[in-house]
Order: C-alpha cells, then structure tokens, then sequence
C-alpha cells in the first residue's frame, strides 16, 4: 500500500535532517480550565440545536410522518459537537521557539500553522464574555497572509498572553531590523 | 516638483466630479431597487404611478443635493509625505496615508470619464488593517503629478534601504525605457475572447435568471417554477426536449456575452514593463490601468485550458500582496500571451526561474475518492434523491455527475504535483487544462499542515502555503515530505534578509 517514502529534494543542497524540525518541539498546553469553557460554548450551541429541531419537529409532526428522523440526527450531531470539543481539548497546543511560533489543534482532523517572527503584522488579545468569566483570553497573530494564515491561541492566561506577545514584537522588531 | 505644486494645498477635485458622484449614486440606488423598478416598469397601476415618481424624483434630488455637498466638502492633499483626504456630508473624516503605505496608484476612466477627460484614482494600501482610497475625478495631469510623487518618494526611500546591499535596485535603475512585453492585437483579442470560459457566464446566467423567477414571484405572484413545470416538467419526454434544446441555445448566448465582454475589457491592452513595475492598460470604454510594483509581487500564475491551448495562449495573473482578501481584483491580468511573452515576463520577474530543476511530488491517488465524495457522490445523492421524488427524467441527468466526477477526478490527480527548489515551490494542476503557479520561497508568511483520519491511515497530510498574495494547498502528500517542507520552508524564511515587499 505505501510507497517508499519520498524525499522532500532528490538533491539537496543542505542536509535536511539538520533544519530545526518542528515535530520535535515542546509542545505547552493550554490552561486547563479552558476545557470548560469549550464545553459549556459547544453545550449552548447544542442546545439551541436540539431546541430548535424538537419544535420544529413537533410543530410538522401533523403533516409529516418521520420528521422526527431529522431531529434525531440533529440531537446525535449536538452531542457528537459537545464531545468532540471536550476531547480536542487535550490536543491543543502552542510552541514558541527562538524564530517562529506553532499552534496545533484537533483530534481526529488535526491541524498546525507555524508563523516565523519577521513574518508577524501585529498581534491582539482579546478576552469574550465566557473567557472573561474564567480568567481567560485569546492571543491572535496576524501576517500579511490573509485570515486563513492567522493564528489564534485561546485558552491563555492574560498575563501569559501579554508575556507571549510582547516577546513576538520584539521579537519581529528585532528581525526586522536585522533585515534592513 | 512643479507639476504638482498645488497638490500641497487642500483642494478639491475636477468640478465635474459631481456628475461622477451623481452617476456613483445613481447607479448604488439603482442596484439596490432594480426589482422595485422592474414592477413599476411592468405592472403600472394608475395613482401608484405617480407616488412612485414623485418618490423617485424626490430620490434622485436628496441624491443630488448629496453629491454637490459631498463634493464641496472633499479636499485632498499632500502633506509630509502623506496623501491627506478630508470628506464627510454627515461625518467629518479624516483619512491620512503615508507614501510608504501605497501600494498602488491606479487610474480608471470610464466613458464619462473620456468624455469628460478627468480620471478617477485608486489608492490601494496594504499591510494590516488597510482601507482604500478613492479619488473620484481629477484631472490626468493632476493624477500623474500625485502617482510621480508617491513613485519618486518611494524610489528614493528604496535606494536609501538598499545602499549598504547595493544589489538588485541599482542594477536596473539606469533610467531603462519601458519595455512593451504583450500588446493584443485584435485576432488575439479574439482568441481570448472564443478561448475564455463560456461555462462559467452559462453559469451566471442559470442563477440570475433563477434569482430573477424568484424575484418575480415574491413580488409579482407569478409562479414562474409552476408555470415551468406545467409546461415542461410534467411531459417529461418533452421537458427533455426542451432542456436538450436549451443548453445550447445556453451556451450559444454565454459564448456571445463572454465574447462581448473579453472584447470590452482586453481591447487594446496592452502589458509594460517600466524600470520596475508591470502595468497592464485595456478596455474599450472603460480604460483601466493597474501596476504593481516588481518587489510587490508574490504569485505568478499561467494557464491553459485546452481552447487555449489549441491557439498557443496562456493567460498569466500576477498577484500581488494586498490589504484584505481582494487577490482577484488586485491582480494583473494579462490574457492571450503566447509562450515565449510568459517566458519573457518569468524572466524579468524571477531570473532564475530559468532552468531550475525541481524535485517534483505525486499527491497519493486516494485523493480521487475525496474528490468524487465531494464533488460527484453526494451531490449525485442528493439530485437522485430529488429525481425520485419528483419523478422527473430530466433531473434523473444530473446524477451523470458521478460518472463524471470520477474521470475529472482520476485527471486531477494525474496532473497534480507539488514541485519545489531551494528558491521556488510551484504548483501545477489542472482538470482538462493546466494551471502553474511560482512562488519565491522567501516570500511564505506562514504554513499549515492538516490531516484527518483518513489521510494520517495513509500516511499523508495537506500542505498549505500562505502569502500575502493568496495561497497555495497541496492535499494529499506524503507526511514526510509535507514536514520536511514545512522545515525547509521556515528555514529559508527565518534566515532571509530580504524584504518579502
């Protein structure tokens, strides 16, 4: 079934296995309370869900026969959301190295985007009305990239986020004036 | 500096620019109440008439009046290197640019703008959080002292940057004439125009008149769908009749209106090449100019498809980075390029394009199964489904979809590859044509790597590669080589001393 496994060059100039890899980084979790927060986000929207497609089935139950069926689906859907949200937290992680920084989330559809410092526009923290509640905030860093390119680690405490972000503006300060 | 020496001064722009504003208005107005229009037009009931024209003329003199005091209170400037605009009717707004912000400075003329001999302006910004800025009509002498102000500003602030380095910057700054790379001449113009993609307007076409059916019957109480499945639906053999009559008749009226509008928009462009930017001029009654700046650019892309390749032409986008998610409209497109001109532009762009060799990666062929889940099999459930409950032969069509998906599917996967060199990543692709895009290492903002559980069980991932002039995914390659991308990629970025713009 596989194939043997490629090389990213069939030449290359440098050895590969020498570049930093970001597999093997330390990977710092986020604040545990924050799985909470996810869990009661995800229990509101599963409820309005549920809310809604019980009504509604009730409200055509006269005219349709298994319109329940919809409503069930939908019921398992909210469930499968509450749970996934609770389960992925415990594969969310951030990773701050001298030059860039990764964050990584998911469980089953799993996903990392790495920024390099010289590459950061500006960053923001921001802290929503449940985050608030907690004690918690969300740090956003933002590249030339467009909005897919962003990277956004919740969970943090503020002081860890103003910490983090203080250290990658100076860090893309410093980068940027070794670039000119 | 004596051609714009009064750009110093707050001042306002061409007094026709309050025709430009009116028409502006008209035209917003207009857009947003043509179905409103449409029934007065065609269900005139006598005493509504004249309400409705009395509102419409109260409209269009509120418009009037807006545009005048608009106008009186719009100033633009220059002012320690920044281009000022002071407007407002409501609000007083303030809008401060530095030159070194500007990405751009485009001029378009429509017909009144010929007519008139004024141009308006664009400024486009980039960079984080950046907002446009429009001048509506002023006159060219003015634009082009403003644009000579910004580029000499921005030439002088460049060197200053590069003089330690003394690379690139001087090497082409001996005052070079512009090069005209590409000028169409009216038999490519046609080329492009037969070559262009006719199933995408037959596309457009389909949904508005859908929206439209819609429209009627919300305000008119025509049951335009009812009416269609009185007469075509319900004879089913006939209803094929007519749909297989149809889409060619479809077809047919997409070729002409794409071909109306190749010719509007390409006629007479011409592609330049001045010093360092690339500026593309073209239409037939609206003359659009755009240019980007060589440092500015960040996606190179040629393609073909097989119309076009039956004449030899490519068209070529080159993207540049921008404020927020506008990449289509920012970029220079340049249609009916043979060949040797996508060379020649490749060349001057990244001159060691020229015989890299690049190691090239195969996207594993399970990516055939996504591809016809998403795009053939659900689909084809979903119409099957709708087939079987409205028992219609015609609808019993679209399932062919799944069939097609997989041919489109298998093509897809054939052609794609993910292929990269120290300096480059390029992407090639295609369903029935090819599409090529060229990206400088260096210039990568950042880099996401996603897998599901479907790709991790085969031991692959899907690489996406941000710039800031959009983004490039590759799905489906080897895990491995996908982390090793990422590493060369952050490797290379992270040690680049070079401005990415």
């Amino acid at each position: 079934m596989m194939k043997p496994t490629e090389n990213l060059f069939e030449n290359p100039q440098i050895d590969l296995s020498s570049l930093p890899a970001v597999e093997q980084m330390t990977m710092m979790p986020l604040e545990p309370v924050y799985k909470k927060v996810r869990i009661i986000v995800a229990s509101l929207i599963a409820i309005v869900l549920i809310v809604v497609s019980w009504t509604f089935a009730w409200w055509q139950a006269p005219y349709l026969t298994y319109i329940h069926v919809p409503a069930i689906l939908v019921t398992l859907l909210a469930i499968w959301i509450v749970a996934y949200n609770g389960i992925s937290f415990h594969y969310m992680f951030y990773a701050v190295r001298e030059k860039d920084i990764s964050y990584q989330s998911g469980w089953l559809w799993k996903s990392m985007t790495t920024i390099p410092y010289n590459r950061v526009q500006h960053c923001d923290i921001r802290e929503g009305l449940i985050d608030r509640q907690f004690g918690l905030a969300k740090l956003t860093i933002y590249t030339a990239g467009g909005q897919s390119a962003d990277l956004m680690i919740p969970g943090l405490l503020p002081e860890t986020a103003e910490k983090l972000k203080s250290y990658i503006l100076d860090a893309t300060e410093h980068s940027i004036e070794t670039e000119s | 500096m004596e051609s714009g020496g009064n750009l110093y001064q707050p001042q306002r722009q061409s007094s026709w620019a309050i025709v430009l504003i009116l028409l502006k208005y008209i035209r917003i107005i207009a857009r947003q109440m043509w179905p409103i229009l449409l029934i007065v037009l065609i269900k005139p009931t006598e005493g509504r008439g004249l309400i409705i024209t009395a509102i419409a003329l109260g409209i269009a003199i509120l418009a009037m009046i807006y545009s005048i005091v608009a106008y009186t209170r719009y100033y633009y400037f220059v002012k320690n290197n920044e281009l000022c605009v002071r407007s407002g009717v409501f609000r007083k707004l303030v809008l401060n640019v530095p030159f070194e912000r500007i990405q751009s400075v485009d001029f378009k003329q429509n017909i009144v703008h010929q007519f008139l001999n004024v141009v308006s302006v664009q400024v486009d910004t980039a960079g984080s959080r950046g907002s446009e800025l429009e001048i509506d009509a002023i006159s060219l002498t003015q634009a082009e002292a403003l644009r000579n102000l910004v580029l000499s500003y921005k030439k002088s602030h460049a060197t200053e940057i590069a003089a330690s380095g003394a690379q690139e910057a001087f090497e082409t700054e001996t005052e070079e004439s512009p090069e005209l790379i590409l000028a169409l001449s009216s038999s490519d113009l046609m080329k492009v125009g037969i070559s262009a993609n006719h199933l995408r307007t037959a596309a457009i076409i389909f949904a508005f008149f859908v929206g439209l059916a819609d429209d009627v019957e919300q305000l008119l109480g025509w049951d335009v769908w009812g009416q269609l499945d009185d007469s075509t639906m319900a004879a089913s053999v006939l209803g094929l009749i007519v749909v297989l009559s149809a889409i060619p008749l479809l077809l047919f009226v997409s070729f002409f209106i794409t071909l109306i509008r190749t010719v509007l928009r390409y006629y007479n462009l011409k592609f330049w090449r001045d010093g360092k930017s690339y500026k593309v001029v073209s239409g037939l009654f609206t003359r659009n100019e755009k240019s980007i700046q060589k440092s500015k650019i960040q996606i190179i892309r040629w393609v073909t498809s097989p119309l076009k390749k039956m004449f030899g032409i490519f068209q070529m986008n080159i993207y540049q980075a921008t404020s927020i998610n506008q990449t289509r409209d920012k970029s220079l497109i340049i249609p009916g390029c043979y060949a040797q001109q996508v060379q020649h532009t490749l060349d001057t762009i990244v001159p060691a394009f020229k015989g890299a060799t690049f190691t090239a990666h195969k996207m594993h062929p399970a990516i055939v199964v996504l591809v016809v889940s998403l795009v053939g099999f659900l689909p084809a459930v979903g119409f099957g489904f709708m087939a079987w409950f409205n028992d219609s032969i015609v609808q019993w069509l679209l399932v062919l979809i799944f069939p097609l998906s997989i041919w489109m599917g298998i093509l897809y996967q054939r052609k794609r590859r993910f292929k990269i060199h120290p300096d480059f990543i390029l992407s090639e692709g295609g369903i029935f044509g090819n599409t090529n895009r060229l990206i400088e290492i260096y210039k990568v903002q950042a880099v996401t790597i996603h897998s599901s559980p479907m790709q991790r069980r085969r031991g692959v991932s899907s690489l996406h590669i941000h710039t800031a002039g959009g983004e490039m995914a590759f799905a489906y390659i080897q895990t491995r080589v996908a982390n090793q991308a990422r590493d060369y990629i952050l490797y290379r970025v992270e040690t680049e001393k070079r401005s990415w713009m």
